[in-house]
């Protein structure tokens, strides 16, 4: 078993695992929503799988 | 979003140092302060019990990778018994995977139970493999999950991690977090 020292990318990458998979959600408040899904949740994961794809390039 | 993101959990590491924290997920945003004391009225009974779970406890990350590649089919048998329960969940995930047999319930980001690690952590959940660019390495990542352990006992968590050692798998542990994976509201 490694415990990692957190490095700075490798921390930002759990860090969004949970900041956007985690946490509270108030489903019932978000107003800017399509189909009961939260829009700003999928511009963020579409930013970062775009960001993920420049990486290819 | 990676400013956003530090500059969110600078905040929440901040209280958290004095008092249990049930951090909304990033981005959620109120337009006013009644607004905000409104939803704490309305969501009072939830957001106890999400505190009270998470009280004096942290979350760790255990993520695991396929270091060797085991010979699958004649492994099958012995996956169970040579391994530690662990690393035999892992190698059957795995082998699940290059089936491209991935039940739909563990396609869901996030969701579902972890292996078990006993009494070592109160509750335990989920995340999607992160792809091997992402993680920096270049084995394939077989298992990224998070537990919830006792704040003031990292060693026995870290003990349970270790029995799942075997000579396939390499585990990489990450924390101890503030429990973000654990603050969801249950619904009532």
């Amino acid at each position: 078993v490694t415990l990692v020292r957190n490095d700075d990318d490798l921390y930002l990458i759990d860090l969004l695992d949970r900041l956007l998979a985690g946490g509270v959600v108030l489903t019932g408040d978000v107003t800017i929503s399509l189909a009961g899904v939260d829009l700003v949740q999928i511009l963020l994961r579409a930013l970062i799988s775009s960001v993920a794809t420049l990486g290819d390039e | 979003v990676a400013e956003t993101a530090r500059a969110h959990h600078a905040v929440v590491e901040a209280v958290w140092q004095h008092h249990p924290v049930a951090p909304l997920r990033l981005a959620t945003v109120y337009l006013d302060d009644d607004s905000v004391r409104a939803l704490l009225r309305a969501k009072d009974v939830a957001f106890t019990i999400a505190l009270d779970r998470i009280r004096g406890r942290r979350e760790w990350g255990v993520k695991a990778f396929a270091t060797a590649q085991p010979d699958v089919d004649a492994d099958r048998g012995a996956a169970d018994t040579d391994l530690g329960p662990g690393a035999a969940y892992l190698l059957r995930e795995r082998m699940a995977r290059e089936r491209g047999a991935r039940t739909a319930g563990r396609a869901g980001r996030g969701r579902g139970p972890a292996p078990d690690l006993g009494a070592a952590a109160a509750a335990s959940r989920l995340y999607s493999p992160q792809d091997p660019q992402l993680s920096g390495r270049g084995e394939p990542m077989v298992l990224n999950a998070a537990y919830l352990g006792e704040e003031s006992d990292a060693a026995t968590f870290l003990d349970a991690v270790q029995t799942w050692h075997s000579s396939h798998i390499d585990h990489e542990l990450t924390g101890p977090w503030v429990p973000y994976s654990f603050t969801s509201l249950e619904e009532s």
